[in-house]
């Protein structure tokens, strides 16, 4: 049931051509203006890896993509779950939560179908090296993973739906802002380098893929990859116990 | 056999007491026509019935079997149309349909089946690979009830289904409500439109403040507000207050009612005040028509809830 529920509820992901615009065409255009941009003469200033300017968005851009994505699962729960639609839903010989379920999973994987799109576009239009795909593509289910539970939480724990979704834009941006995306100077404070090194998903990303590209500190790569898993779990244990509002 | 046996059932909102101690039984293969003003409870009623709210007390049992104690088992057996149209407009007809039988345990050949059968019934074959939004209002709705007809349910619940449709889409629809009893189909259906009820329901049942005030066929009803009789009359001069008050001072007169120059006298069952009232109507000037009227069943909606049933739109 559950696995029928995913295909039907990825099926209308996929012709949400909207989703389109925002998901692919929106951070490859970001991609291609501020990636020649900040390439100049192919290094960018201040990368301590030294990495090209377009490889530095498009990991970025990318990756902060996937937390966008969030908003899929809140969407797409409110219009199932919260709307006249709900009482359909709830009518059905179906407990309600495969169905949330289902949407969570989907998101999920048309989120990374998006992220896994633009990179094959950078790989192969902007000679991005992304080193192992399969690595790349797990951390950006992970990001995802993240990011759709914590917009889930957001929706079904929260009773209001204005507040969830502007809780789910402070999550976006303030995750950025601290990742140094947003251009807004960050402090430079221990609390602020422990979040970005054990809680952002952003950057807990970028570090997992930047130095798998580079073949460089592993331990880096798996420690971040493990940190984005070990914050799934935790979040999924946080929703079983507290997101079950208003299904009754 | 009864299908459907509710027993004093009660469901609050805050202080507000949505059902209360409401009784109801439906019995196999009737279409119980479900009226009330606004804020009756019927849609309450209904949610109570298709298990999607908690009751706070009473008892419901669905064939035979308690609601609560059996609750995915009977979801299996009923079919909900909803009020609003609720198909998933990103997906088409086809799956739709092939979603809720999916959900409903259908598989494969047999799915694929009730599905065709089901587009058939709703006349919907050719449209589909159509997605939803290109469906007219009617089209819409159809697909709304093919929804919670795939899986053939034995108890049919519709909550007002031919809301802000075309007259030809709301024949189509209570024609299929009619196929659907003859093929053995129980259904409750909720509308605000008594002359859709008055031609599809076998039973009638009146719902106000959270009560069932009353049930039966539609002859039973009448009958039960016969003890009134109503005189109409056109007269030709401007009724004055004078002669209004000596209409309501008539032996057994309930209501006096004036609209210009049209007068609506009731009085109590065998009061016989046709003479009376016409004596008097002569003296003010002459009587241009009269009229003794046939009750209907806006008439025992008036007198038991004391209101038209159109101040209620949307429950």
């Amino acid at each position: 049931m559950l696995l029928r529920s995913i295909y039907y509820s990825l099926r209308r992901m996929l012709r949400g051509y909207v989703g389109y615009v925002i998901l692919i065409l929106l951070p490859l255009a970001i991609i291609t203006v501020n990636g020649f941009a900040a390439a100049g003469d192919g290094i960018v200033v201040g990368d301590e890896h030294g990495r090209s300017g377009m490889e530095v968005i498009s990991v970025g851009i990318i990756i902060a993509f996937q937390l966008v994505g969030g908003f899929y699962t809140m969407e797409t729960i409110k219009a199932d779950l919260f709307s006249e639609k709900r009482w359909r839903m709830l009518s059905l010989p179906y407990p309600i939560y495969i169905h949330a379920i289902s949407i969570l999973i989907s998101s999920v994987l048309f989120s990374v179908l998006n992220g896994s799109i633009m990179v094959l576009f950078t790989y192969w239009v902007f000679d991005v090296n992304w080193g192992n795909m399969g690595w790349v593509i797990l951390v950006l289910m992970l990001v995802s993973l993240v990011s759709q539970l914590v917009f889930l939480i957001a929706v079904t724990v929260i009773k209001r739906y204005k507040i969830a979704e502007f809780i789910g834009y402070a999550y976006l941006f303030l995750f950025m802002i601290l990742s140094g995306y947003l251009f807004i100077p960050v402090p430079d404070i221990a609390l602020i380098d422990w979040i970005n090194q054990y809680i952002n998903p952003l950057t807990l990303g970028e570090t997992a893929i930047i130095y798998q590209m580079q073949g460089q500190e592993m331990s880096e790569v798996y420690r971040s990859t493990g940190m984005l898993f070990a914050i799934s779990v935790l979040l999924i244990a946080f929703m079983v116990l507290f997101g079950r509002r208003r299904y009754t | 056999m009864t299908i459907v046996y509710m027993k004093d059932i009660v469901k609050r909102y805050g202080s507000f007491r949505a059902l209360d101690h409401v009784d109801l039984e439906i019995e196999e293969g009737t279409i119980l026509g479900l009226l009330g003003p606004n804020g009756a409870g019927k849609t309450t009623l209904i949610h109570s019935l298709a298990g999607l709210i908690k009751i706070d007390s009473g008892e419901i049992y669905l064939f035979g079997k308690k609601l609560n104690e059996n609750i995915m088992e009977l979801k299996r057996q009923i079919g909900l149309v909803t009020q609003e149209v609720t198909v998933f407009e990103d997906l088409t007809a086809r799956e739709n349909l092939e979603f809720f039988g999916g959900i409903y345990g259908l598989r494969g050949a047999e799915l694929k089946q009730r599905v065709n059968e089901t587009l058939s019934f709703v006349g919907l074959t050719d449209k589909a690979k159509s997605l939803p939004t290109k469906f007219s209002g009617g089209m819409k709705r159809r697909l709304n009830i093919a929804c919670a007809l795939v899986h053939r349910p034995k108890l049919l619940i519709m909550d007002e289904p031919t809301v802000g449709i075309d007259p030809q889409s709301r024949n189509y629809i209570l024609d299929s409500v009619r196929k659907l009893q003859q093929q053995g189909t129980t259904i409750l259906y909720t509308t605000h439109y008594m002359e859709e009820v008055q031609t599809i329901a076998s039973q009638i049942a009146i719902m106000d403040r959270g009560h069932v005030i009353a049930k039966g066929t539609l002859d039973e009803l009448i009958e039960n507000i016969q003890h009134e009789e109503r005189i109409e009359l056109e007269v030709v001069n401007e009724p004055t207050s004078e002669l209004l008050v000596e209409l309501e001072n008539l032996n057994g007169v309930k209501q006096v009612t004036q609209d210009s120059k049209n007068i609506q006298v009731v009085s109590s069952g065998g009061a016989e005040n046709v003479d009376n009232v016409l004596e008097i109507i002569k003296k003010a000037g002459g009587v241009r028509s009269v009229s003794a009227k046939k009750l209907t069943l806006e008439d025992v909606f008036l007198t038991l809830t004391g209101k038209t049933l159109r101040d209620g739109e949307e429950d």
